[in-house]
């Protein structure tokens, strides 16, 4: 019914994204043409630019698309879970928990997978508390899942703080850069982009119970959905892309915010088209405002999350207040 | 479609919602389940709807336990309208009322024509049929419970259990209701409701189950219910009796 429409669009997310890799590609200190651009993927390149364009740039470009679209998708699941658009994995401090275990991990001296599992296990054990103890009444009202969101991410935050204070010089720089979101060190996307394609396989099989998850757990289990282990799967899921994103690029806030939001305005909340199109959606979004982080002060880089919450911050005030003023309750 | 619960213990709590329950419903029937507030009339529709599991005793459908059907199977054969609704987000009339028709869709098919035939022709038995692409979140309560009513009659099942499916309905839309699902049980079909209006109730079902409160209870016919001591014992108010065209209505005084 939807379909034929719902296609075009994300045909038209998809253009976005090979214009936002585009102008990741060719904006910066090294300014590169679109003709010349075009003659470096081919593989014609000379010296500098094909450095830049091949080594530093794409890989970046490549990280950035991928969390974009990793946090847009662990957002909207989240929301589709509490049945609350307000959900985010950065509101509700899963970024923070996997930050903090993956700064841990670090300081004990692990690299790579052990630094990412542990970034999941951080991810995993705050999700698990926040709402554990945001079911305490029964059921998972609005304030009561932010008020505890916000609280354990402070104490993320405490957390990770101290563990910035008891490592050594050496380490530091390498650990700061999960406290405000920073893509310049992310080389090796191949893991984040894996890994989001697969979500968005997954999640395209599963779509249609969420569809019913997110109007009502009774409802849903009424229409024949086995809504407990959905549950599950939906948790681990959205877990699972918080961490890969957070362990390759920092706590960005607000993107699994402000994503889900807009496509949801613009395509509706019919998940076999919203899942899809937020990845997209995500991943052009945080690509466009790491290409701006690193280039509207050049040469100063800003990290991403600065970026991100300026735009997040006012979006999610108005949010905040249109749903207590009733509207959607 | 039968449905057979015996022996059926319910609790909440400390609350005894039902005790040592025995109910046979047969294609035709539409009982209507009556009870104080917090009597556990809503506990006691989501046990039948196999939603809860029972303390004591076994439900059964075509001879089947409960427990026993896969969820989708399930789905096909009874429906729920529960009662209360809330809508995070947004979606249009139409694409709340085509989720009735998940159980009949296979994991990779989307709704066909003819599921939104169906949905259409749900929608215009619950008087919304220019409906169709408004969004849920902007309707009054009244017509977002159609809503839910024409939802659930998409599901297409055969044994209904709608808990207050008139709330928010104006006298019109309540009769229309009442109407439309006592046709679905003269065409086969089973209904259990939980109701308020104890009037309405004796116009339109053939059995009632009353909850009296520690587990007891009353299975009778419409005849059973013209006893104004047993009203009074429902409602635990005083009540006047007032006859019209020989058909009794009570009045709580």
């Amino acid at each position: 019914m939807v379909r034929p429409r719902a296609s075009l669009h994300l045909v038209l997310l998809l253009i976005g994204g090979i214009v936002a890799l585009g102008a990741a590609l060719c904006i910066g200190e090294v300014p590169v043409r679109v003709a010349d651009l075009i003659g470096i993927l081919r593989g014609h390149h000379d010296s500098l630019s094909g450095t830049v364009v091949l080594q530093l740039r794409l890989p970046r470009a490549l990280a950035a698309f991928a969390c974009g679209g990793l946090l847009a998708m662990a957002g909207a699941l989240m929301q589709m879970l509490l049945r609350n658009p307000l959900a985010d994995p950065y509101v509700l401090g899963v970024s923070g928990g996997a930050a903090l275990g993956a700064l841990t991990a670090m300081l004990l001296g692990a690299v790579s997978v052990a630094v990412e599992a542990s970034a999941f296990g951080g991810a995993l054990i705050v999700m698990l508390l926040v709402f554990g103890l945001a079911h305490g009444d029964g059921s998972w009202t609005r304030t009561r899942l932010l008020l505890v969101g916000v609280v354990i991410a402070s104490g993320c935050m405490a957390g990770i703080s101290l563990l910035l204070t008891l490592a050594p010089e050496q380490q530091l720089p390498g650990m700061l850069f999960w406290l405000m979101g920073d893509i310049s060190n992310a080389q090796h996307p191949g893991t984040a982009l894996t890994v989001l394609l697969l979500a968005v396989i997954v999640t395209q099989v599963l779509a249609r119970d969420f569809n019913l998850l997110a109007r009502g757990e009774a409802l849903a289990q009424s229409l024949g959905v086995a809504t407990k282990s959905l549950r599950v799967i939906v948790f681990l899921l959205s877990s699972l892309l918080t961490a890969v994103a957070v362990s390759l690029v920092g706590s960005v806030g607000f993107i699994g915010l402000l994503v889900p939001h807009l496509v949801r305005m613009w395509l509706g909340n019919d998940h076999r088209v919203l899942l899809p199109a937020v990845a997209l959606a995500g991943g052009v979004l945080l690509l466009a405002a790491d290409t701006a982080a690193r280039s509207v002060l050049a040469p100063t880089q800003l990290p991403v999350g600065i970026l991100t919450a300026l735009i997040g911050v006012p979006v999610f005030l108005f949010l905040l207040g249109r749903h207590s003023r009733g509207e959607g309750a | 479609m039968s449905l057979c619960a015996q022996a059926l213990k319910v609790t909440i709590g400390k609350t005894v919602v039902a005790n040592e329950l025995h109910l046979q419903l047969l294609p035709g029937d539409c009982l209507a389940v009556l009870g104080r507030n917090g009597v556990g009339k809503t506990t006691l529709l989501s046990v039948l709807a196999g939603l809860r599991s029972p303390d004591a005793g076994c439900i059964t459908l075509h001879g089947r336990d409960l427990s026993d059907w896969p969820p989708r199977e399930l789905a096909r054969q009874r429906a729920w309208l529960p009662q209360m609704l809330d809508d995070a987000f947004p979606a249009s009339v139409l694409e709340t009322v085509l989720v009735g028709r998940h159980p009949w869709l296979s994991r990779f098919t989307s709704e066909g024509e003819a599921d939104i035939a169906i949905a259409y022709s749900a929608l215009a038995e619950a008087g919304l049929s220019d409906y169709a692409q408004r969004n849920v979140q902007m309707l009054s309560g009244g017509e977002r419970q159609r809503v839910a009513i024409a939802s659930m009659l998409t599901q297409a099942a055969k044994l209904l259990l709608l808990d207050e499916p008139l709330t928010h309905l104006d006298p019109g839309r309540q009769i229309a209701t009442l109407k439309t699902v006592a046709t679905l049980a003269s065409n086969g079909g089973t209904v259990v409701m939980v109701l308020h209006d104890l009037n309405l109730a004796l116009r339109h079902c053939n059995r009632f189950l009353l909850l009296l409160g520690d587990g007891q209870y009353v299975l009778t016919d419409a005849n059973g219910m013209h006893d104004t001591a047993l009203v009074e014992r429902l409602w635990g108010h005083a009540v006047r009796r007032l006859d019209d065209d020989g058909r009794p209505h009570f009045i709580a005084v």
